[in-house]
């Protein structure tokens, strides 16, 4: 039973070679460590530091994610052809964001919206699109 | 162009199968499908003056969160054991983790249930969620208008508009003997009594006549004290200067109702109306007969809460649905039984690579939805 067809290309070890054996479970451990961190993280309610627990937690999940990229998914052991791949999804990724964040993130005027407006009494009818200021939301 | 078979010096392609670099850009392209959703959450987020962020009002469960965290991590686990199985040509240990798997993904989708549930249970769903007021008070409304027509269908079973089974309902009162009345009589008459409690609201609220304090109070306190009082003399005056032997209002003393003594009642207008038990006619509490006033969800007002909730769905939604796929996937492997060898390796190593992305797709959207909104609370 030959395992190293070499006609095609598709079988378990062969492509790999020998890499480290990865203990699995140390990762798992891992994962686990940085989940209860960032459960503690949350814990912390200090409006000062806000800032830099909010970093704090993403990092965490940043280092989460990595975690599982490398060895999980094993594209530490992967060659270059992992950027060709990954690289114009990230950029695009990120680039969404960016993309998105001038038309609906960011602010060059105080916002007009009912849900900012003094509540209206009970009694007075709402006044409506009497404020409109043209940009719409 | 010829081409040597023989030749080794230059490499063509990945060294990889085919199927696993369709995997991979399908997970780039899954990656970019995932930040669209996350993105617009993370930008609305910012962009908005004010969001949700109090996780009892929003139902909004970290405990819950933090455990499908742990169950999505201990299933890429074992998905990577079932793996490493295979390539070792362990195919009975294999199966075995796989199965743990399988089984630790309907544990996370059990979950994600759990909190689904919380969600439709207290309205929190895109469009539904008042976002002032006035919004809040024609939620109520609606609430109240299904509890009363809920009732009238236990009540008068069957195929039916509303107006046609209350017309039957009329019809059957009517026929009640005062002073006689069998349980069932009492129940029609007190669901006479919650439908004109519901008229007169429906009318106040868009009118524009009640407020929010007001209709937390009537929920909490003038439904469970309300009497309908039919009696042989007139009590008091219309306001267009009618006579009126039917009035219904808040009593004072639910004990004297009971125990069929003298009792006060507080009218709509405010004036105080003594009610005598020679007057009586027929007298109903009907809140002491259906329960409908505690079916109805208190009102609430969440700014920005339809376009938290639209995020919340879209993101868990689809998150989901990509559990339910990478399910198939193990399921595909599992059918497999004892016929599984080493021709699935590549198999179970792209549902494996799959599931890893499933799970990190979580580990960013569990920080964003549980944990960021506590933190960004400035007090």
């Amino acid at each position: 039973m030959s395992h190293e067809a070499a006609a095609h290309d598709s079988h378990g070890h062969g492509d790999h070679g020998s890499h480290p054996h990865v203990n699995y479970f140390s990762i798992f451990i891992a994962l686990c460590v940085c989940t209860l961190l960032s459960i503690v993280f949350d814990l912390f309610k200090s409006p000062s530091l806000k800032w830099v627990i909010i970093s704090l937690v993403m990092a965490v999940a940043c280092a989460k994610a990595m975690f599982v990229l490398r060895y999980f998914m094993h594209l530490k052991f992967e060659g270059n052809w992992k950027f060709i791949v990954l690289l114009p999804t990230t950029i695009l990724a990120i680039g969404l964001i960016f993309a998105l964040a001038p038309d609906i993130g960011l602010h060059y005027y105080q916002p007009d919206v009912p849900q900012n407006r003094e509540q209206v009494p009970a009694a007075a009818p709402a006044a409506e699109h009497k404020d409109d200021h043209g940009h719409g939301h | 162009m010829s081409h040597s078979p023989a030749t080794t010096s230059v490499k063509m392609g990945i060294p990889i199968s085919r199927a696993k670099l369709g995997m991979w850009l399908f997970l780039g392209t899954e990656i970019m499908f995932f930040t669209a959703f996350i993105g617009t959450y993370i930008v609305c987020f910012f962009g908005s003056p004010g969001w949700p962020t109090d996780t009892d009002q929003t139902h909004i469960k970290i405990a819950a969160g933090g455990i499908n965290t742990f169950v999505l991590i201990l299933s890429s686990y074992f998905v990577v054991v079932a793996h490493e199985a295979m390539g070792l040509r362990n195919f009975a240990r294999a199966r075995q983790f796989l199965t743990y798997t399988m089984v630790l993904a309907f544990v996370f989708l059990g979950i994600k249930s759990y909190e689904y549930k919380g969600k439709f249970d207290h309205y929190i769903l895109p469009g539904k969620i008042a976002e002032d007021d006035f919004q809040a008070l024609n939620n109520t409304v609606k609430a109240m208008k299904s509890a009363v027509e809920g009732s009238l269908d236990t009540l008068i079973p069957g195929d039916g508009k509303p107006h046609e089974k209350q017309a039957l309902l009329t019809e059957e009162l009517g026929k009640a003997k005062p002073g006689e009345e069998t349980p069932r009589e009492k129940e029609l008459r007190a669901w006479m009594g919650w439908n004109e409690e519901f008229s007169r609201l429906r009318s106040e609220v868009s009118g524009n006549k009640l407020t929010l304090e007001q209709l937390h109070h009537r929920l909490e306190h003038d439904f469970d004290n309300t009497v309908v009082v039919d009696t042989k003399t007139p009590v008091m005056k219309h306001a267009d200067g009618r006579d009126l032997t039917h009035i219904s209002g808040v009593i004072d003393n639910v004990e004297a109702f009971k125990n069929k003594q003298k009792f006060t009642l507080t009218v709509p207008t405010g004036e105080k109306i003594e009610i005598s038990p020679d007057n009586i006619v027929n007298a109903s509490l009907p809140a002491g007969v259906i329960d409908i006033g505690h079916k109805i969800h208190h009102p609430f007002v969440m700014p920005y809460g339809n376009l938290f909730a639209s995020c919340y769905f879209l993101m868990t939604g689809f998150h989901a649905i990509h559990v339910l796929v990478g399910m198939t996937l193990f399921a595909v492997l599992l059918m497999q039984g004892s016929g599984l060898d080493e021709k699935w390796t590549d198999f179970m190593e792209n549902a494996g690579l799959y599931w890893h992305f499933v799970d990190l797709v979580w580990i960013f959207l569990f920080p964003l939805l549980y944990i960021l909104p506590g933190l960004m609370v400035a007090t």
